[in-house]
């Protein structure tokens, strides 16, 4: 289908543009890296000492997502761009699907998010992570991850249709997604936190997919938090994905 | 006038210049994205860290909420400075670093002028950091003099490390690079240090690193300004750690900006 | 009615009536801000026409709706015979933009922003490598063409721009002020590039704030002012009705006032422009008329010259109010 050639040819343009910034590549794969091995060594023994599971079990998981949801910053800024220097524009003038701008950028950022979680995922390898559920709870790990991913992307792109300055949509999703992380259980257990945040920190969407990841590498419950995430994913995409279509077209 | 009486020497120029500039620097950063990071941002952080860590130090004997906000308040020295070094090499992208140097003002209005604005930001995040510390459980359990201790020595913190950014700053002319450049000496030296976790916390190996990592320095001596016995034991290695690398910090800083044009 | 057996066949109507841009009573606002107010014009397939007006005029707003990237709020537009309402699709199909901003990726390299519009207008990889490879060379980028756009001049990222409109050649091309802020060498060598597309046939609406370019380029010229029309012409007939001729007198600056005054009491109307003295000359007489009353000043001129108005003059004429309107009518011997 026409659409389907488009986006990806778009998504070729969005991957070579990733794969040729230094800048861009250094914060979507060094970031992750170094906060993986400083908060394993800063709170490995803190957390760690209070669970029976070592800490890299929780961390890895919670540093894949932070990284999915941290990216769309990048997103949001590319996009921006490309809007308001006129690329956008052009594409707006040709004879082109109106869905492949938008499936195009999102494409390309799915095959971002697959790089970042393997590397992520190999360097917490070395540092005692492992997949003990089988090669099909690997893969189910990876498309939990993509699913999860789609949240943040569209948030992205309703935030960079809506923002004034490529700045301030960087500045919009940033404070957002670090407090996300702060009040997930990427970091810690659920139990660590004061009984009245519980609830709030359970239904925050890292956590879902956290409990998720966890379940599909060291074990654990896996079906209601990957439903949990789901529900997360088709609200965002039903309330987020007809808006940023239609802020698109204006 | 005469030349004798020009524009370019004396204090009074100096005075009068320095802070014109910083209020153009001042008024160049108050915008929303400002108010997010001095505003919500240091909230975000003192409380979510508490939420995250409070129960897990209280096991321990530690109480986290008095712990914590002399962090925050260390690693909002880095983001001012930070956001210093990206402001000059955005100064000198846009060609007002030339514009003022090719004035008659005095050479060291620019500087005094950034240092001014610095510190003015800076106080500012010790006060917005305090005051949401102090709703979490923090206290100045010290006397007055510890209080203005506390202040003087996060600023003189802010502008040691502001000297460091601007010669980054200014040896470019992208902020952006800059501003990812600077990131990340930052969180490797905020992380690996007892900002959010004590020294016994970390490998047996890193300990020394940590204890002994200037940051965590001035962390424990801002943190023993807030404690009801502020210790000058305490303050003296931070004050040294500071002046010495405030020299290195100066003179790197002023080659760049003799090399700057 | 025997049209068919009159018709001269299909082949050469078409070339006659080959549509190019129709545009009747547009109007569009912006909240409370009227951008187009009522404008309408046609351009006539195979021609120029430029689109004259400051800042805020009106005119990137009505390229916009033309190229469907805004919704007019009233009246109708159509561009190669397609409503731009109803038939968005096609006319997209028939039409290349070439904006006021470099729309191109500043990562990719030139070739590789070439190949990419291609392969989305369906060339295929090998196809669109061709078509980049032509472009490339037509528009003398062949040497930076593996260079990141960021690196380019601005002259060179409006060639690759205007080059990236023709990946497939389209009928009916805009270009949205597509020399501003190039320098005269740079503004020259898009000048050529734009003659050769009209003379190939193509349809074409330019806008501009440049005179010159008008000048030099436009078959017909539309005059906006505040989202409204104010003139249409072809730049002769605006320059007829600004004035016709006019002979323009340069003295040394201290005798100005005195040439200026001598002249008044000859010749009646005396304008000043650029440093220099202009009065109108519906005869060539004015010329003679002019060298007799300077000397009887005793007044040497520098140069004195017959002159058709520039588009300057026409542009002033028809958006300032009064001090340079229209005056040759009045203004007799």
């Amino acid at each position: 289908m026409s659409v389907g050639y488009e986006a990806s040819v778009l998504a070729g343009r969005n991957l070579r543009r990733f794969l040729r910034s230094p800048r861009l590549l250094g914060d979507a794969i060094t970031f992750p890296l170094i906060l993986l091995v400083l908060l394993l060594v800063m709170f490995g023994e803190v957390v760690g000492g209070a669970t029976d599971e070592p800490y890299i079990a929780r961390l890895a998981p919670g540093i894949v997502l932070f990284s999915v949801a941290y990216s769309c910053v990048g997103t949001a800024v590319g996009f921006h761009a490309d809007v308001h220097g006129g690329f956008q524009g052009r594409l707006r003038t040709m004879p082109i699907a109106r869905m492949s701008p938008l499936l195009g950028r999102i494409a390309g950022d799915v095959v971002k998010f697959v790089l970042v979680t393997v590397v992520t995922v190999a360097v917490g390898y070395l540092l005692g992570f492992r997949f003990e559920q089988g090669v099909a709870a690997a893969v189910g790990f990876l498309l939990v991850v993509l699913l999860f991913a789609l949240i943040f992307l569209w948030l992205a792109l309703v935030v960079a249709l809506t923002a004034r300055s490529a700045e301030a949509a960087a500045s919009a999703l940033n404070a957002p997604v670090t407090l996300l992380l702060l009040v997930s259980t990427c970091l810690v257990p659920l139990s660590a936190f004061p009984g009245w945040a519980q609830p709030v920190i359970r239904a925050n969407p890292l956590s879902c997919a956290h409990a998720a990841l966890v379940g599909l590498s060291s074990g654990g419950p896996v079906l209601v938090p990957v439903l949990q995430t789901l529900a997360w994913v088709l609200g965002a995409t039903l309330l987020l994905g007809p808006l940023a279509l239609r802020l698109s077209r204006r | 006038m005469t030349a004798a009486t020009g524009t370019e020497h004396g204090i009074g120029n100096l005075a009068a210049q320095g802070s014109a500039l910083a209020g153009r620097n001042l008024r160049q950063r108050a915008n929303a994205e400002m108010l997010v990071v001095f505003g919500v941002f240091p909230v975000i952080f003192v409380f979510g860290f508490l939420l995250l860590f409070g129960r897990l130090f209280a096991e321990r004997g530690l109480d986290y909420a008095q712990f914590l906000p002399p962090a925050i308040v260390a690693q909002w020295m880095f983001t001012v400075a930070n956001t210093s070094g990206a402001a000059s090499a955005a100064d000198r992208a846009s060609g007002m670093l030339t514009r003022c140097l090719s004035m008659p003002v005095n050479r060291a209005a620019v500087v005094v002028g950034r240092l001014a604005s610095d510190a003015v930001w800076a106080v500012l995040a010790v006060v917005v950091i305090s005051a949401t510390g102090y709703v979490a459980g923090f206290r100045f359990q010290g006397g007055a003099l510890a209080v203005l201790g506390f202040v003087l020595l996060a600023v003189a913190f802010a502008l040691t490390l502001t000297a460091a950014t601007t010669a980054v700053g200014l040896s470019s002319t992208d902020p952006e690079a800059v501003a990812a450049t600077l990131n990340l000496p930052y969180l490797a030296l905020i992380m690996l240090s007892t900002a959010f976790v004590p020294a016994d916390a970390f490998p047996g190996w890193l300990e020394p690193v940590i204890r002994y990592s200037p940051v965590s320095v001035v962390i424990e001596a801002l943190r023993s300004l807030a404690s009801t016995t502020p210790s000058w034991g305490k303050v003296w290695p931070a004050v040294a750690w500071l002046a010495g690398l405030l020299v290195i910090f100066s003179w790197a800083a002023a080659r760049a900006f003799r090399r700057a044009r | 009615m025997p049209a068919p057996a009159l018709a001269g066949g299909p082949g050469e109507d078409e070339a006659v009536t080959q549509p190019g841009i129709e545009v009747e009573h547009l109007r569009k606002e912006f909240g409370d801000k009227v951008a187009v107010a009522d404008i309408s014009f046609t351009v006539p397939g195979g021609t120029l026409l430029g689109l004259l007006g400051s800042n805020g005029a009106g005119k990137t707003t009505v390229i916009n709706c033309l190229t469907t990237l805004v919704e007019p709020d009233g009246g109708r537009a159509a561009v190669a015979g397609h409503d731009v309402v109803a038939q968005p699709r096609q006319v997209r199909e028939s039409i290349a933009l070439t904006g006021q901003f470099a729309a191109l990726d500043e990562v990719l390299s030139g070739r590789e922003n070439l190949v990419l519009f291609g392969r989305l207008l369906r060339l295929g990889r090998t196809g669109a490598r061709q078509r980049a490879e032509e472009l490339l060379d037509r528009f003398h980028l062949t040497e930076a063409a593996d260079k990141p756009v960021k690196s380019y001049s601005g002259g060179m990222r409006r060639r690759l721009d205007l080059a990236a409109s023709l990946v497939v050649e389209r009928p009916v091309l805009f270009l949205d002020e597509p020399t501003t802020g190039l320098d005269p060498r740079s503004r020259e060598e898009m000048w050529q590039l734009i003659r050769q597309l009209r003379d190939g046939g193509s349809t074409v609406l330019l806008t501009s704030q440049y005179l010159e370019e008008i000048d030099r380029l436009a078959d017909r010229v539309v005059v906006l002012d505040d989202g409204q029309v104010i003139a249409e012409g072809t730049t002769d007939e605006l320059k007829e009705r600004v004035g016709g001729q006019v002979c323009e007198i340069e003295v040394p600056v201290p005798e100005k006032e005195a040439a200026a005054a001598a002249l008044r009491s000859g010749l009646g109307e005396v304008a000043e422009r650029g440093g220099a003295l202009v009065v109108p000359a519906p005869r060539a007489r004015t010329l003679a008329d002019v060298v007799r009353l300077l000397e009887e000043a005793g007044i040497e001129a520098e140069n004195v010259a017959l002159r058709k108005p520039t588009m300057d003059e026409v542009f002033f004429a028809f958006t300032s109010d009064g001090t340079q309107r229209p005056n040759a009518e009045r203004s007799g011997v």
